[in-house]
């Protein structure tokens, strides 16, 4: 089922953050987020995961608008992963991952054979298996997102929703986690919408993106076709020069204040 | 899944980890022992296996009647007062998601002190200083004192919605209210009150009788099994709001009915034993420190760990300075802080306590 919102308003009591978006997330694809800081993308998302309300407009998940479903059942076909979520640092891996089959439970049935199928199947996919029975407080930076990451898994969704994963992670995470998801994008045909901040990373990662500006949609589409100078200037307000990345043929911007700082 | 017992029989499954089995067994045990510790302990000592003969319904005599209409009933009190607190504070901590929480931060103790002082001042006739009604009637107006302070904790903190922040800060607020209306009251009532309405607020269990053991039992077994059906949703309560909302978890309902069980526990606790303080805190921690963060391990071990706490403080407040009998809050506090701050300083990381 597509996601997909329309004349969606948002705002917290009188401040209007995003104004009549109207986007369609493509299914089985990658669709990046960007922006500046404060844009409303994360805003955005949360709504569409409808963990905020819109102060006016629809989301759709298919044809049915998100707050007149249950929140159980969209929890089968859309998961959430918003940004450096808390937990008990004394769970496990396994504790806090099998919590992701909360929708498919109920209070007398707490483990089927399906939950430990899926559940192994989320371990093995993130690489968590051998460290299943550790605690979260002893595992790294990257091992923690892939354990939450594991945890949507585990809620066996078409669409996964991220809001800035990549986020206090060093390089080497960062691309960790952003291949882990391209995979389940390539593999599994999932659909994945990340909000992200880093502008060539989501450059390499996304097949769609967003840029955001002002409080409206400044562009969508393939970053080959719409990341320009210009595009960079306006929504980020930086200079830049773009060139094609050398190893993946997407878009790079290499970004500069004034040039004759350094010459 | 070896570290794991799996339990599955037609759509009924359920998955427990074995080691928490074990030592939930270990617990129940120690319950146990304190409690025919506490049956031989007291002015005349009754050796242990005398005891086992009296509870298997053996040959009346002076023992039997000492068990049977003094420290039986007294004991089993102790227990289910420490273990409706200690279950009530594991669910707060899980509803507000701080460890620190406890039933008499958020002040449900204190209001429940209101309500036993105001039924001390209108069932007090002022001429002779002697109650004018049955002192039986007292738990009824700490319940409803102590209950209804959770439910205006609640409701002011509404906004959209309750977070947990909030929850904490306006139940500080509304503790350090009704501690001012016990002074008030405290102050302007009889003198003769001062040591009733003292006694009351430090907690005991003095006097206590087979109709309080009655009563207090049956309400937490009650909530016990209500609390038990909610372990999942108390494990989803842990974690950040919008994971929750995202699993699909009702998180402000669950919230509600949570935050509802949690009082009505700690207010039974409260009405018939007092302002035993503490072991809401430390029966959950003690539990942490034992196996991990999730409800299904932490629920019936702090109802064990703080039905043995209290259990084992009233056979200290009722035979270390004998014959004195010290109300039992004094030993769960006495107790409960120094250990308390021992888990602080040796515990650094759980304080943190999240990831």
């Amino acid at each position: 089922m597509s996601l997909s919102s329309s004349n969606l308003t948002l705002g917290y009591g009188d401040h209007i953050v995003l104004e009549d978006i109207n986007v369609m997330i493509p299914k089985n694809k990658i669709t990046i987020l960007v922006g500046s800081n404060g844009c409303g993308k994360s805003t955005l998302l949360k709504t569409m995961a409808r963990l905020l309300k819109p102060v006016s407009g629809k989301v759709f998940l298919g044809d049915v608008s998100i707050f007149e479903k249950s929140s159980k059942e969209i929890a089968k076909e859309l998961a959430i992963l918003t940004q450096t979520p808390m937990a008990p640092s004394d769970l496990t891996v396994f504790n806090l991952i099998k919590q992701g089959r909360y929708p498919y439970q109920s209070w007398f049935s707490q483990w089927s054979k399906e939950d430990e199928k899926i559940v192994n199947y989320a371990l093995e996919k993130t690489g968590l298996t051998q460290i299943q029975h550790k605690k979260i407080s002893d595992l790294s930076g990257g091992q923690k997102q892939r354990v939450w990451i594991a945890m949507t898994l585990a809620q066996q969704t078409d669409t996964i929703l991220l809001d800035e994963p990549t986020n206090h992670l060093d390089i080497k995470y960062k691309i960790e986690v952003l291949d882990l998801l391209k995979n389940l994008n390539q593999h599994e045909q999932r659909t994945i919408v990340i909000v992200l901040h880093d502008i060539n990373l989501a450059c390499r990662y996304a097949d769609h993106m967003i840029a955001i500006k002002d409080g409206t949609v400044y562009g969508e589409g393939e970053p080959k076709k719409i990341v320009t100078e210009k595009l960079i200037e306006d929504v980020f307000g930086i200079n830049s020069k773009i060139i094609e990345c050398p190893l993946f043929k997407t878009p790079m911007c290499i970004t500069y204040q004034n040039l004759d700082m350094i010459s | 899944m070896k570290n794991f017992l799996i339990i599955r029989k037609g759509n009924i499954s359920a998955i427990y980890e074995k080691r928490s089995i074990l030592i939930l067994f270990i617990t129940a045990i120690i319950c146990i022992l304190s409690i025919l510790f506490s049956l031989s302990m007291g002015q005349k000592h009754i050796p242990i296996f005398k005891i086992i003969q009296v509870l298997l319904g053996g040959a009346g005599s002076g023992d039997s009647l000492i068990i049977h209409s003094i420290r039986l009933p007294r004991t089993l009190v102790a227990l289910f007062v420490g273990t409706s607190l200690g279950l009530a504070g594991a669910v707060l901590q899980g509803v507000v998601k701080n460890p620190l929480a406890a039933p008499n931060i958020i002040g449900i103790t204190d209001s429940g002190s209101v309500g036993a002082l105001i039924f001390l001042t209108i069932f007090t006739n002022p001429k002779n200083n002697a109650l004018t009604t049955s002192i039986f009637y007292m738990p009824i107006f700490a319940f409803i004192g102590a209950f209804s302070a959770v439910l205006l904790v609640y409701f002011l903190a509404f906004k959209k919605g309750v977070t947990p922040y909030r929850l904490i800060m306006i139940g500080i607020a509304v503790a350090g209210a009704a501690k001012a209306l016990t002074s008030i009251l405290i102050l302007n009532g009889p003198v003769v009150f001062i040591k009733e309405a003292q006694l009351w607020i430090t907690g005991t269990v003095y006097g206590t009788n087979w109709t309080h053991v009655k009563l207090l039992s049956s309400w937490f077994m009650v909530l016990f099994v209500l609390t038990i059906v909610f372990t999942r949703e108390l494990n989803i309560q842990n974690l950040d709001d919008g994971i929750s909302i995202g699993l699909g978890s009702s998180v402000e309902k669950n919230r509600f009915i949570l935050m509802v069980l949690s009082a009505a526990l700690a207010s039974g606790a409260v009405a018939v034993g007092g302002g035993v303080s503490f072991v809401g805190l430390i029966a959950p921690h003690i539990c942490r420190k034992l196996t991990n963060s999730s409800f299904e391990n932490i629920l019936p071990l702090s109802a064990l760990v703080g039905g043995i706490i209290v259990v084992l403080s009233d056979v200290a407040a009722r035979t270390l300075f004998f014959p004195l009998d010290l109300p039992v809050g004094i030993f769960t506090a006495g107790v409960g802080a120094p250990f308390f701050i021992y888990l602080l300083i040796k515990n650094q990381q759980t304080l943190r306590g999240r990831i």
